[in-house]
C-alpha cells in the first residue's frame, strides 16, 4: 500500500496511455458513444441478461459491492420511510416479535455470562492478586482488568487524508472515551513527517506504528488516506489485515472524493460500517475458556439446590410435626389442647389421663429429626367417673375426708350448653345454683383441711363444626362457666379453664358432648397431691 | 462542516504560539516556551453559514540553525506568517519563509501578522507595509498580549480559503 511520489507519476502516465488509446479507438465522442450503444436496446439487454451473475461473481470475490450499495440502499430506505411509514411498519412488524424475543433471550444469556464475569473478577484468588497489583501500580480496576483479560482491543479507528493531514472520519469503540480525533490524527500526520524528514530520504518508509504505554497507534497508510487504530494492549495480525482491507476497500469506494479533498468531511460519512470492521479485540483467555459460563452456572444451581433444600426441610418437618400430632390423637388417653407450629418449633399443650404415662415421656422416646418439641403436660381425669365413695365411716369424717367427699361431689357435676353457644341449657341452669354452693362448700373445707384447691374446667364441643371453631367454643364454655364461679366466691388464682374440643365418640348423644367438666385437685402442706374423687 | 489546515510560520519567538493560545483558548502567558516540531490546534469559526474547522499547524521557528521543513507545508490551505514588530532581523526570515511557501504552495492565501504591537514604543520596523514581504494578501497588526486583531486575521484567513 506505500506508494511514493516516483510510483504515482507512473500511475498517471499510465492513465493518459490509456486515454489516448481509447481515443483512438472511440473518437473524442466516448461518452457518446456508450450512451449510444446502450440506447439501442440491444445493449441494454446484454448488460441486463448478465447483470446478477455478475453481482454474484463480484460479491463471491469480496465485500466491495455491499460496501458500495451500503450507502445507496441506507439512503432508499430513508426516503422510503419518509414517504410512507406505515409501509414500512407492515412489514417489519411480523419480525418484531421474533426480534423482541432474541433481544431477550440475548440480555439473559448476557446476564449469566456478565455474572460469571462478575464471579470470576470478585472472588477468584487470581482477582485480589490483580486488585493489590492495580492498588500499588496506582490504576484503576477496571483498566488494569483490560489489560489483563485482553491481549488487545481497537478503541478507536481514524481515517485521515494523507495530504493534508485532516480527518476525514472516525470511530470509536462503545465505552470507550477516545481523545480527540481531529487532533490526534493531525498530530499523527506530523509525527509521521517529521520521522520521514529526519531519518529518511524516501517517502516510501512510513511510521507504522507509535506505541506509548500500553496503547499502540497502528497505522496503515494508503496512497492517498492513513488509517490509524489506537489499540490497547499488544495488537495481532488480525488487525494488522484487517486495516489492509479496510484502507483498500476507502480507497476503492472514496476514490474521487479523495482525490478532489477539500476539506468536506460529510463526503465521508458513508465510511463509518468500513472502519467499525477494524475494531476488534481479542480476549487473552478466549483459548483457555470454552464459551460456557461454568461459574455462573454454577452459582444459579447451588442457589436452586439450596431452595430445594429448605423446601425438602419445610416440608419433613411438617409431616413429621403432623404424624406427632395424629399419633397423640390416636392415643386414648391425650387431649391435644392447643398446638403452635413456627418453623421447627412446635408447642403442645397436653391434657393426659392420670395414671398414663407422662406425654413428655412418650415423646422424648420418639426419634425426632426436624423438630424441636416444646410440651406442657397436665393430668386430669377422663373417661368413666370413678364409683361413688364408700358409705361415710362411722366415725364423724374429718375436714379433709368431707373435702374429699365434696371434691367427688363438685366432679360429679356436667353442665350441658346450648348448640353452637356458649349459653346453658335450661336444666343446667338450675343445677348451677347447688354447683356453685357446692363448691363454696369445697373451698372452705379445704382451707379448713389444710389443703391447696385447684380446680380446673374444661369445655367440651359436638362434632359439628371444624376442630378450630370446635376448640374455641369449648374454651369458651369452660371460661363462661369460671367466670360465674368466680364472680360467686370462688377465688380466681385456683381455677383454670381448658378447652379441649370435640373428644367423644358417636356413643354420646351431641347433646351430652356440649359440656363443662370440672375436676377438682387437692394438694397436701407436703406437696402430696390427690385427686378428688380417687380416695 | 469543512476542515482546513492553517499553518502558522515564522522566526523564532515572534509569538507564533502565543497567537494560536490567544486565538484557541483566550489566553496569553509571559512565559516563553519553545516549540519544538509541530504542535496542532483546532477551532472552527463559521463563514457565510458555514463552520469552518482550523486544524493550525504551530510550526516551530526558524532562525539560522532550523528551516522550516517542506513537508510540514503539504496540504495546507492558508497560511499565517508572523513576524515580530520589535525585532527587524524577522523581517528577512519572513522573506525567506515566504518564498519557501512559494515554491511548495500554489495559490493559497498568506497573511502578514505584525505581531507584539502592544509594544509600539519599541518598534524596529518601517511604517510603510511595502517595504516588508512582497505577495502578502493582507496585513494585520496584531497583539497576542491583548487580543488586537487575532480573531480578525484567522477570520479574515478563514473567509479566503474558502472562496478559492
Amino acid at each position: 500500500m506505500q506508494q511514493d511520489a516516483g510510483s504515482q507519476v507512473g500511475e498517471e502516465s499510465e492513465l493518459s496511455d490509456y486515454l489516448r488509446l481509447r481515443r483512438l479507438v472511440l473518437g473524442d465522442d466516448y461518452e457518446g458513444a456508450i450512451h449510444r450503444q446502450l440506447q439501442d436496446g440491444d445493449g441494454l439487454e446484454k448488460v441486463s441478461a448478465v447483470l446478477s451473475e455478475a453481482v454474484v461473481l463480484r460479491s463471491s470475490r469480496d465485500n466491495s459491492l455491499g460496501d458500495a450499495l451500503s450507502p445507496i440502499v441506507s439512503d432508499a430506505i430513508k426516503t422510503s420511510i419518509s414517504r410512507d411509514s406505515r409501509q414500512i411498519t407492515n412489514i417489519i412488524f411480523p419480525i418484531m416479535g421474533p426480534a423482541v424475543r432474541k433481544a431477550v433471550a440475548s440480555a439473559l444469556t448476557d446476564m449469566v455470562q456478565n455474572l460469571n464475569t462478575l464471579l470470576k473478577q470478585s472472588f477468584s484468588l487470581r482477582s485480589l492478586l490483580w486488585r493489590w497489583q492495580a492498588w500499588r501500580s496506582g490504576t484503576p480496576y477496571s483498566e488494569f482488568i483490560l489489560t489483563k483479560t485482553l491481549a488487545f482491543r481497537a478503541e478507536q479507528v481514524f481515517l485521515v487524508h494523507r495530504r493534508t493531514g485532516l480527518l476525514l472520519h472516525s470511530v470509536t469503540a462503545p465505552g470507550v472515551k477516545g481523545e480527540d480525533p481531529e487532533l490526534v490524527s493531525t498530530m499523527m500526520i506530523a509525527i509521521g513527517d517529521f520521522l520521514t524528514d529526519s531519518f529518511s530520504s524516501s517517502t516510501a518508509n512510513t511510521l507504522e506504528n507509535i506505541r506509548f504505554g500500553d496503547l499502540t497507534l497502528q497505522i496503515e497508510v494508503g496512497p492517498r488516506a492513513v488509517l490509524v487504530t489506537a489499540v490497547r494492549g499488544i495488537p495481532g495480525d488480525s488487525i494488522r489485515s484487517r486495516m489492509l482491507q479496510c484502507i483498500e476497500s476507502v480507497h476503492r469506494i472514496f476514490a474521487t472524493s479523495l482525490k478532489n479533498f477539500d476539506g468536506n468531511r460529510a463526503e465521508f460519512d458513508a465510511c463509518g460500517s468500513i472502519l467499525e470492521r477494524c475494531l476488534i479485540s481479542q480476549s487473552a483467555e478466549s483459548k483457555q475458556s470454552t464459551g460456557k459460563p461454568w461459574l455462573g452456572i454454577f452459582a444459579v444451581v447451588v442457589l436452586l439446590a439450596l431452595l430445594v433444600w429448605q423446601a425438602c426441610v419445610y416440608w419433613l418437618t411438617q409431616r413429621e410435626q403432623q404424624n406427632i400430632v395424629d399419633d397423640l390423637r390416636a392415643t386414648q388417653g391425650y387431649i391435644i389442647v392447643d398446638q403452635q407450629s413456627q418453623g421447627r418449633q412446635l408447642r403442645l399443650d397436653i391434657l393426659f389421663e392420670n395414671g398414663l404415662e407422662n406425654p413428655e415421656t412418650y415423646l422424648a422416646t420418639k426419634n425426632l429429626r426436624y423438630t424441636q418439641l416444646q410440651v406442657a403436660a397436665t393430668p386430669i381425669h377422663i373417661g368413666p367417673l370413678p364409683p361413688p365413695p364408700k358409705q361415710a365411716a362411722p366415725t364423724p369424717p374429718t375436714a379433709a375426708e368431707t373435702a374429699a367427699k365434696l371434691a367427688a361431689e363438685v366432679q360429679s357435676n356436667a353442665l350441658f350448653f346450648q348448640p353452637k353457644s356458649d349459653e346453658l341449657t335450661a336444666a343446667s341452669l338450675n343445677n348451677l345454683q347447688r354447683f356453685i354452693q357446692q363448691l363454696n362448700a369445697l373451698q372452705t373445707t379445704a382451707e379448713q383441711a389444710g389443703k391447696a384447691l385447684q380446680i380446673m374446667l374444661v369445655g367440651f364441643a359436638d362434632s359439628s363444626g371444624s376442630d378450630a371453631i370446635n376448640k374455641k367454643i369449648s374454651r369458651q364454655r369452660a371460661t363462661v362457666v369460671r367466670d360465674m364461679m368466680i364472680a360467686n366466691g370462688i377465688r380466681s388464682d385456683i381455677t383454670v379453664a381448658w378447652g379441649a374440643g370435640n373428644r367423644d365418640g358417636e356413643t354420646i348423644s351431641p347433646k351430652n358432648q356440649r359440656r363443662v367438666m370440672t375436676q377438682v385437685l387437692l394438694i397436701d402442706n407436703n406437696n402430696q397431691s390427690t385427686q378428688g374423687g380417687r380416695r | 462542516m469543512i476542515s482546513k489546515k492553517v499553518c502558522m510560520l515564522g522566526a523564532f519567538a515572534v509569538g507564533k504560539t502565543s497567537l494560536v493560545r490567544r486565538f484557541v483558548e483566550s489566553i496569553f502567558s509571559d512565559e516563553y516556551q519553545t516549540t519544538i516540531g509541530v504542535k496542532i490546534s483546532k477551532r472552527s469559526v463559521t463563514v457565510d453559514e458555514t463552520e469552518v474547522l482550523n486544524m493550525i499547524w504551530d510550526i516551530e521557528g526558524a532562525d539560522d540553525f532550523v528551516n522550516i521543513k517542506p513537508s510540514h507545508l503539504r496540504g495546507a490551505s492558508g497560511v499565517l506568517l508572523v513576524l515580530d514588530g520589535t525585532r527587524h532581523r524577522t523581517i528577512t526570515q519572513a522573506r525567506e519563509i515566504k518564498s519557501l511557501i512559494e515554491k511548495n504552495l500554489s495559490d493559497v492565501p498568506v497573511l502578514l501578522l505584525i505581531n507584539k504591537c502592544d509594544l509600539k514604543s519599541e518598534w524596529k520596523i518601517p511604517d510603510d507595509q511595502a517595504e516588508l514581504v512582497n505577495g502578502v494578501d493582507a496585513v494585520y497588526y496584531t497583539s497576542a498580549k491583548t487580543g488586537e486583531n487575532v480573531d480578525k486575521a484567522f477570520y479574515d484567513l478563514s473567509t479566503r480559503m474558502m472562496k478559492l
